[in-house]
């Protein structure tokens, strides 16, 4: 249980740590940890939590790490993978909301940023083209339609995920009734 | 230091939809009404969450209640802010756990998850996007070939990410310093 609860907390420590640029990147990521390494949960688990974190009002990382936690080591898992999402970015704004005019103007801190972010831009291409990959394999029509046609959209179009996330749930209530009958 | 956990709370409580609108919150509770951000500070904190890690309205609430109240203030504005999201996912993710047995929840749940690839998919390219697409045309080559050189590698030796992200983001930085010829822009 304890050991379960440090891992937890370092593996959102560092990932969250090195997740530049915010936002989903980091949850196939998570998948790649909790599901392949660590074998905690399944790939369709990630992805519910994912869509019940965009569901709910706040941060969508932080929002996932808690139902990790709880799914994991309950209340003390929930605190544990809270706790090591915000405590990157607590640490790092609080640092720079003190010395905020030599952190933009450094060249160092700049080039790091920099090659930070493209590396995070590799990780999380080939972490996406393997979620991609997988909903692909399953063979069903209907699924990879619907992820190419919310991706195109999200693209393109300028509509709220949560929207389009919306209309996937509503669009699968509908199918599977009409299948159901 | 009540008055800037009240705040928060209420943000976090009311951002349903992602960063834009924590923003827009942001916007008028923190900076029009309150006053404890200048409009130019939150545009450099857009900027800076761009190039940090983490969720703008965490580092939003990182950022004020540093300079407010200092490290205690920092903890409060980011707890306050991320309760009502913790907490409400933790209630949708039980009563799924109810609903799982039922068919047709089953079946939304599966068209769900697709539609839930296809927002990670995207934000995967615009992630590359934004990290390769930026400068001169020539920083955009050179940025281009190190995610190349980078994916190769990557699939090549699949190594541990974070190890992987450490390593490639020291040498594409110290690339970048010591060969700025390569880098314009």
């Amino acid at each position: 249980m304890k050991k379960t609860c440090w891992k937890l907390f370092s593996s959102m420590l560092l990932l969250s740590g090195l997740t530049f640029g915010g936002g989903f990147v980091i949850i196939p990521l998570m998948q790649r940890r909790f599901v392949q390494e660590l074998g905690w949960l399944t790939e369709e688990e990630i992805l519910d939590m994912t869509a019940f974190a965009r569901a709910s009002p706040g941060a969508v990382t932080v929002n996932v790490a808690v139902q990790v936690g709880a799914r994991v080591a309950g209340a003390a898992g929930a605190v544990c993978g809270v706790l090591g999402t915000i405590v990157p970015p607590l640490a790092v704004l609080s640092a720079i909301s003190l010395c905020y005019g030599a952190f933009s103007a450094s060249p160092i801190v700049a080039a790091l940023l920099y090659g930070l972010r493209l590396a995070v831009a590799v990780v999380a291409a080939d972490a996406v083209a393997a979620m991609a990959a997988e909903i692909a394999r399953g063979g069903d029509r209907l699924r990879l339609a619907v992820m190419g046609g919310v991706c195109l959209l999200a693209m393109t179009a300028d509509i709220s995920t949560i929207w389009l996330l919306a209309g996937g749930a509503v669009l699968g209530w509908f199918l599977a009734g009409r299948e159901a009958v | 230091m009540t008055a800037l956990a009240f705040h928060f709370l209420y943000i976090g409580l009311f951002s349903i939809g992602g960063g834009l609108s924590a923003i827009s919150l942001i916007q008028a509770e923190i900076v029009d009404r309150l006053g404890w951000l200048t409009a130019e500070t939150l545009v450099d904190l857009m900027a800076i969450a761009e190039m940090t890690p983490g969720p703008i309205a965490v580092n939003a609430a990182s950022f004020v209640g540093m300079s407010l109240y200092g490290v205690p203030g920092a903890v409060t504005a980011t707890c306050a802010c991320i309760l009502p999201g913790c907490f409400i996912s933790f209630l949708i993710s039980r009563a799924n756990d109810r609903l799982r047995k039922n068919g047709r929840w089953q079946y939304t749940l599966k068209v769900l998850r697709a539609a839930v690839a296809g927002v990670i998919v995207n934000g995967g390219l615009v992630i590359v996007k934004n990290a390769v697409c930026s400068g001169e045309p020539g920083a955009v080559l050179a940025s281009a070939a190190c995610f190349c050189a980078g994916l190769a590698a990557y699939r090549r030796w699949k190594p541990s990410p974070m190890l992987f992200m450490l390593i490639m983001g020291t040498v594409c930085g110290v690339l970048r310093l010591a060969v700025p010829v390569f880098f314009p822009g």
